[in-house]
């Protein structure tokens, strides 16, 4: 077994890049106050606008400061909790609610079915933003509106993707002996399963954290999502576009985080994807 | 058989429609206050009698369920408020933005396809070399990549640093076509005035370049993945057993056939492009539709929203519709 384990790791560089990627990221987001060499919020107007340490700037400020004086590195670890943060939490809900009224629906089907079916039709039909912009314009700004805008509308590829699976599992050998047994639907569903599905919903929601990252951060950009002076990196990098002839760094390294923080997070989709999914495995390794 | 589904589906593209627009009508209602508080502001200059007569001028001392008839009613005349900022109809100053925010959603799907499809194609029959690598590899950092800063970087580097391009905006000052259409660069034609045209591209490639970039990373990725698939089915080696040529056998019965699920993925990125249209036009201060929508959010002119909204998600609803009727025409399998 553990033979097979490192085979498969072994295969996937993918995998292990994307997972040491957004690890550090995490551990940043996690440890901020630790890392983090001064306070995100603190400026001083006497230090504004210093270029990074091999610009010629100070070694106490290595990515320089913005134009209130503050430490860019800073707030840009602090971002990491706030950006992160709002696609971990956006992902996580929509994952959650997602998957269990796909399996209510798949299970049961029915009217709920049909019901659920004509309101993913309907949230399918608005491009994410312009959703997320009309909840917004009506709730106002902030990190929990955002969230409930960005999951309001995610939850629909969840449920998809649960329902079918669950239709499919359903005329499967193992859950007429789970019925013969004695278990309940919701047990079936509970402990049978999912556990066989749920790595198609890991695979998902690795990928929806990126996508939400995006969506946050541009939403921020525009001023309609985490307001000043919360550090996150799409307001950041508004931030700096006023700056961008004098202060190209500015913009620059929250863009260049959401980048590498994005990429981490699909090529470790890409790897579990390859990981997880039997069609995936070698076919010569005997089940 | 054929009419019936066909029907279905407008029928049901319609129930979609209809709903967005209630919805949109309910999130406006929500919103604290009514449209008279908000063209008042508050100003406090008007008596309780002013207050009644104007919410009845806008039919808001009825119930809800009338005035959203009346919407719906008001609605298919193209009548969805008066703009607060603009003091015209709302719809009259979106449809001056539009043409704005349809020539650059053109550009980005043509640069978009007209790069994808070529890449596509050659990272497939290449499949495992250097240049699938390459092309694999940029289509991870495009999708990974927010339009908002890829925006930014191009302007740094091509018009700040390189100054090839302008920093944004349609067209130089004084060169802008006095056309009949609103898109700069069929009216510098129009006209034959080639500064004009020069112009008008020229502004034209940072903003496309910008909003393109996930649409051709996305579609480069599928078509690749499914030219492969199609490369390897036998009716392939047919053709080429039949004396077909390779560029034949590939371009004319493989690519065929690759491009339905490359359709599917267009269409959903489609929505993705017009969702991203706001941001990019903001970086690139673009006087289009998405512009509009930010600082109409901002200014609290809601007749304008919502218009944009709308407008937004029934074009998508449409091309979603026109999508699944494209299958017919590329796939004899499917019919309606």
């Amino acid at each position: 077994m553990g033979v097979r384990l490192k085979d498969r790791l072994g295969a996937g560089p993918t995998l292990v890049v994307g997972a040491v990627v957004v690890a550090i990221f995490a551990l940043d987001a996690l440890l901020a106050p630790l890392v983090a060499p001064h306070d995100p919020l603190h400026g001083e107007l006497a230090r504004r606008l210093l270029p990074p340490v091999w610009m010629g700037g100070s070694a106490d400020y290595l990515l320089g400061t913005d134009g209130l004086g503050r430490d860019v590195l800073s707030r840009l670890v602090w971002g990491a909790r706030v950006s992160f943060g709002l696609g971990l939490a956006g992902a996580a809900i929509a994952a959650g609610v997602g998957t269990a009224l796909g399996m209510v629906a798949g299970w049961w089907e029915g009217w709920l079915d049909g019901l659920l079916g004509r309101l993913a039709d309907f949230l399918l039909a608005f491009p994410m933003l312009i959703f997320a912009i009309g909840v917004i314009t009506a709730l106002g700004s902030g990190f929990w509106n955002l969230i409930l805008a960005l999951s309001l509308k995610s939850w629909v590829e969840f449920m998809r993707l649960v329902r079918g699976q669950v239709l499919a599992h359903k005329q499967l050998v193992y859950v007429d002996a789970a019925h013969a047994l004695g278990r309940s639907g919701a047990g079936i569903l509970a402990w049978e399963i999912l556990p066989n599905i749920f790595h198609g919903v890991l695979v998902l929601a690795t990928l929806r954290v990126g996508y939400l990252i995006i969506a946050a951060a541009s939403l921020s950009f525009l001023g309609l999502g985490v307001q000043p002076p919360t550090p996150e990196w799409g307001a950041m990098v508004n931030d700096g576009r006023n700056f961008m002839l004098s202060a190209w760094w500015l913009s620059t390294f929250p863009g260049l985080a959401i980048v590498v923080l994005v990429l981490g997070l699909n090529l470790l989709s890409e790897g579990l994807h390859e990981l997880l999914d039997p069609r995936f495995r070698d076919p010569g390794i005997p089940r | 058989m054929r009419i019936t589904t066909l029907g279905s589906r407008l029928l049901s593209t319609l129930l979609v429609m209809l709903a967005i627009t209630i919805f949109v009508f309910l999130v406006m209602r929500w919103l604290p206050g009514d449209p008279v508080d908000r063209i008042l502001g508050g100003s406090g200059q008007v008596s309780q009698q002013q207050l009644r007569a104007l919410r009845a001028s806008y039919h808001l001392d009825q119930p809800v369920p009338l005035q959203l008839v009346n919407f719906l009613g008001d609605l298919l005349h193209g009548d969805i408020g008066e703009s607060v900022v603009y003091n015209r109809p709302a719809s009259q100053v979106i449809l001056e933005h539009l043409p704005a925010t349809a020539e650059l959603a053109v550009a980005a799907t043509f640069f978009a396809i007209g790069v994808a499809a070529p890449l596509g194609v050659a990272a497939a029959v290449w499949r495992g070399s250097w240049f699938d690598r390459l092309a694999s590899a940029g289509s991870y950092l495009g999708i990974s990549m927010p339009g908002f800063w890829l925006g930014i970087a191009l302007i740094l580097v091509f018009a700040v640093h390189l100054r090839w391009l302008p920093v944004g905006g349609r067209a130089d000052p004084g060169a802008e076509p006095a056309g009949p259409t609103g898109f700069l660069v069929l009216d510098a034609i129009l006209h034959l005035d080639l500064t004009a045209l020069a112009s008008a591209l020229a502004h034209l490639i940072l903003p496309a370049v910008t909003m393109g970039s996930v649409m051709l990373a996305v579609l480069s990725r599928v078509l690749r993945s499914s030219m492969i698939e199609e490369l390897d089915k036998e009716y392939v080696a047919l053709a080429l057993a039949k004396g077909a040529s390779r560029r034949r056998a590939i371009v004319c019965h493989a690519l065929r056939n690759a491009l339905i699920p490359s359709v599917t993925v267009f269409g959903l990125e489609l929505g993705t492009l017009l969702g991203g249209n706001m941001v990019v036009e903001t970086v690139f201060g673009w006087p289009g539709v998405g512009q509009l929508a930010v600082s109409s959010i901002f200014a609290r002119d809601y007749a304008v929203v919502q218009g944009v909204v709308l407008l937004y998600a029934l074009t998508f609803a449409v091309i979603n519709l026109l999508i699944d009727i494209s299958y017919t025409k590329l796939d004899p399998r499917v019919s309606f």
